[in-house]
């Protein structure tokens, strides 16, 4: 599979056409915020550092004339034998487009494609000692694509860093989301060295991918309450919703996209309709679907606004209806009652 | 592993039902064969907790009747293991897949099949390889051959394309490893039956919901995907189960990288239903909480309450 090449495209024509053709679809979504995406109190501040940052530096080169893209091959993007002390490429690049990235991921893809995957890139890069560490870049649709599947796969745990638009890295791997980009590295072992190695090479990937992007609109407003959510997901389809919110397991059909918020008392999601006609017909049925659930009971509802559920731990679900949106809000029970 | 362990033995339920044992009924017991019909004093369910992969398998097939149980001499074997991920804790331990190849061969199996090929490199990652080379040597590798089934019980999965060395095997293993699972939440002995089918045209139904898959229904219906797993465990039932609990993913599965923990345990059972049930709590979920435990219960593939189980934990 070595040797696919990215098409030769203008990225800020692709992006732009892409942009347009979804606000043809959904129309007025966007309403970006300085105060995006983020998994804690601590990694929502520095996401917002870092989508103004971001940002600014699309700006600047937007600015220049610069196109701000890699108009060459995703292969551009990693680092070349030599360009990096004391870690080599091992054994080549291999790139995966479409339903290839089923042999690179196999079962883990379907995330990927739902949001809308373009193609990966595959590279080991070893210290000529026994320090491995596996990177893999992967080029979404559209960065909003790259920031749903990066809050799924960022979790609470790491420690956020100054790299791309967003980073963070945990115990033995790395994440961040750059444009239209994920990056993750892997060490295949915790030695110091080749934790050292990965945070080099993430490094160097990051500053080879230029641009930048803040978070989706959808996502800018489940933060504009005064608490900030532990985390915060992108939803393109059933897949992220489950993973973000899995009491909502199939409630997204004909779903335009949608967002979540993990509270530590609640969780909030907000599904958006092509249109406020569809958001009402999926209103009702949702209503019905969940009060169809052995273990949650409707006790109040106000047709075409509002509904109240009540599990049997003591949790309760709330929806709303706010024109071509649904608003769930999931209280955590005594039990728990979370995801 | 007599080593490593400390021979304290649970039994921590002990409602036993003969050697019905949640094989009792017509449903089950259709999917008997004779190298799981076992003896009443054996137990259903076996988890094995120790500091080294490869004895910590060894010592859990021994706790559940040894592998000559399962394996009778000249038989032919196939072994269904999760070897297809590259991250660590995304596939089953190399150590522990070597105990169990070298336990089918000193049993006498005639041959030795894998049905996966394996990641690149994976052997390489366990220094035992190289001490088990001639184990290596004498596993054959599957070339790949799909025969169709019907499924006439399936719900959502009337046929599927199975590897043909499951369906003309003496004995059936399933190994997996216990983990994460972006779309089913969970995967184990159950979601490893797809190891045995091809992505296109089996895999991608499951994944998709039609074939020729649909892309606007990517997962969108994590029920269908459950399902058609369910169903395709009514194809053939394992002889024996491993869930490799050793080191695995606890999120960002199947692929990671995520949350690497570390149980030091392996799982051995006759019930794909049991053992994934069981196996649920290594990544803080219940068997409630996975919606193919349920499904495949439903078709009487096993089940899943741990109360009518006979389970031996060893630590």
């Amino acid at each position: 599979m070595n040797g696919h090449r990215m098409p030769e495209v203008d990225f800020l024509s692709v992006v732009q056409i892409q942009d347009s053709a979804r606000r043809a679809k959904w129309t007025q979504r966007r309403q970006p915020s300085a105060e995006d995406g983020v998994h804690s109190a601590q990694m929502m501040r520095r996401a917002v550092i870092m989508s103004g940052v971001g940002a600014a530096v699309a700006l600047v080169l937007a600015g220049c004339g610069d196109p701000g893209s890699p108009d060459g091959a995703i292969t551009d993007l990693a680092p070349a034998a030599g360009e990096m002390t004391g870690w080599e490429p091992r054994g080549g690049a291999q790139i995966f487009e479409g339903e290839e990235l089923f042999e690179l991921i196999n079962g883990g893809a379907e995330i990927y494609h739902e949001f809308g995957f373009e193609r990966a890139l595959s590279s080991d890069y070893s210290n000529g000692a026994n320090g491995l560490v596996a990177l893999e870049i992967f080029e979404m649709e559209d960065a909003d694509a790259a920031y749903g599947v990066y809050a799924i796969k960022s979790g609470t745990t790491g420690e956020a860093i100054e790299l791309g638009d967003e980073a963070v890295l945990e115990a033995y791997y790395l994440n961040l989301r750059k444009d239209r980009f994920v990056v993750t590295l892997t060490a295949m072992d915790t030695s110091e060295d080749t934790l050292r190695g990965l945070e080099a090479i993430a490094a160097e990937v990051s500053e080879k991918i230029p641009g930048g992007s803040r978070p989706p609109a959808v996502v800018s407003e489940m933060t504009m309450g005064d608490q900030m959510p532990e985390r915060l997901f992108y939803v393109r389809g059933g897949l992220a919703l489950v993973s973000a919110a899995p009491f909502a397991a199939g409630l997204g059909p004909m779903m335009a996209e949608g967002a979540a918020a993990r509270f530590d008392d609640r969780t909030e999601v907000m599904l958006r309709y092509p249109d406020p006609a569809i958001a009402g017909q999926r209103f009702d049925l949702i209503i019905a679907e969940l009060d169809g659930r052995a273990d949650l009971d409707l006790v109040e509802k106000v047709d075409g606004e509002s509904a109240r559920l009540e599990g049997a731990d003591g949790s309760a679900l709330r929806l709303s209806l706010t024109g071509d949106s649904i608003w769930l809000v999931q209280e955590h029970g005594a039990t728990g009652g979370g995801p | 592993m007599k080593d490593d362990l400390t021979r304290r033995w649970f039994l921590k339920a002990t409602a036993f039902a003969g050697a019905s044992l949640g094989l009792g009924s017509s449903a089950i017991t259709r999917f008997l064969s004779p190298a799981t019909a076992f003896a009443a004093d054996n137990p259903d369910l076996v988890a094995v907790t120790g500091t080294d992969p490869f004895a910590t398998a060894m010592a859990a097939v021994e706790r559940i009747g040894g592998m000559k149980r399962f394996v009778p001499a000249e038989s032919k074997v196939a072994i269904n293991a999760n070897t297809s991920f590259k991250l660590p804790g995304s596939n089953v331990e190399p150590a522990v897949l070597l105990a169990i190849l070298k336990m089918c061969q000193d049993a006498g199996a005639s041959e030795v099949w894998l049905v996966k090929p394996g990641k690149a490199g994976y052997w390489e990652r366990s220094p035992r390889s190289t001490e088990f080379a001639e184990v290596l040597e004498g596993t054959k590798k599957s070339e790949q051959d799909f025969k169709v089934v019907e499924i006439p019980e399936g719900v959502a999965l009337k046929e599927a394309h199975v590897d043909r060395h499951v369906l003309e095997c003496d004995v059936y293993l399933n190994v997996s490893v216990v983990k994460d699972h972006t779309g089913t939440r969970f995967t184990g002995a159950l979601k490893n039956a797809m190891g045995a089918c091809p992505h296109n045209p089996t895999n991608s139904f499951c994944h998709f919901g039609s074939e020729p898959p649909d892309r606007s229904k990517f997962y969108a219906n994590v029920e269908h995907l459950s399902q058609c797993i369910a169903d395709l465990n009514l194809i053939r039932r394992p002889d024996l189960c491993l869930i490799d609990a050793t080191a695995y993913l606890a999120t960002n599965g199947p692929a990671g990288p995520g949350e690497l923990r570390r149980s030091n345990t392996v799982v051995a059972g006759i019930d794909p239903v049991a053992i994934d049930a069981y196996a649920t709590r290594f990544v803080d979920l219940k068997p409630a909480d996975v919606r193919m435990i349920a499904m495949a219960e439903q078709h009487g593939i096993g089940q899943a309450n741990p109360k009518q189980l006979r389970i031996v934990e060893e630590a």
